[in-house]
């Protein structure tokens, strides 16, 4: 599996990763530097090992899926670590205001108020957290 | 004498012949990349995306199916020690181009294909 993300307004490649999860950590890197308009122009692809296509991502959806996968990271981690905390969404709303970086690595852990967020970019489904945008 | 070797390199382009905005690199169209991209990828955001194959540009192709990006592929041939310099970056059979943009519009050949 490999995971490629473009920026489509200029078509350029931005990166290529063997996880999921290196590739929404770049969305996430650049959606916050230079703000959720960004995802318009961004989109995620992924090639299966067999060379077939999944489900591109990019905008609105592109966004919920990396908030989703953030927070699906910190709540395993939280499980782990035997932590109780619900904050997660929380955070990565405030870290977003604030204009910082979200990483799994950084933050309060969570429940993620039991959203559910497991599918992946791989599947072409995606259910996450409601933060769309209204415009 | 010798001709200089001609190396060639495949884009995709909204429109034939490609407008100038088809040669914005992603420093020119947002401005600075953020501090936490890794030097690599820093130095890439200067770059314009490009493939040693016409095969690479259908491959990008087919993985995005973005409405936006270019529905012609096109070809530069450029002479090695000319003003276009190419790295190979990211992934097998992609290269990040530098250079004029008005230097690279003369190595646009009149090879184009439909995506």
């Amino acid at each position: 599996m490999r995971y490629y993300v473009w920026d489509t307004d200029v078509a350029k490649l931005l990166g290529a990763y063997a996880t999921e999860a290196e590739a929404l950590s770049l969305v996430r890197t650049l959606v916050a530097h230079y703000g959720d308009d960004y995802a318009e122009d961004l989109s995620v692809g992924v090639e299966r090992d067999e060379g077939e296509a999944g489900e591109p991502l990019s905008g609105a959806d592109l966004i919920a899926r990396a908030d989703a996968a953030l927070i699906a990271e910190d709540t395993a981690r939280s499980r782990a670590d035997g932590e109780d905390s619900s904050a997660a969404i929380a955070v990565l709303r405030e870290h977003r205001a604030a204009g910082v970086t979200p990483t799994a690595a950084s933050g309060t852990s969570g429940q993620g108020r039991g959203t559910k967020m497991t599918t992946s970019l791989a599947s072409g489904h995606v259910e996450a957290p409601d933060r769309r945008r209204s415009s | 004498m010798s001709r200089p070797a001609i190396r060639s390199f495949y884009r995709a382009a909204k429109k034939y012949p490609p407008t100038d905005r088809d040669y914005l690199t992603p420093q020119e169209r947002r401005g600075d990349p953020p501090e936490h991209l890794t030097p690599e990828q820093r130095r890439s955001w200067t770059a314009l995306s490009a493939y040693d194959t016409e095969e690479g540009v259908r491959r990008q192709h087919r993985l995005l199916r973005p409405p936006g990006l270019g529905k012609h592929v096109v070809r530069y041939d450029i002479p090695e020690g000319s003003g276009i310099t190419w790295e190979q970056t990211i992934a097998p059979g992609h290269f990040d181009l530098r250079g004029d943009p008005e230097e690279l519009k003369h190595y646009l050949t009149d090879f184009r294909a439909a995506l």
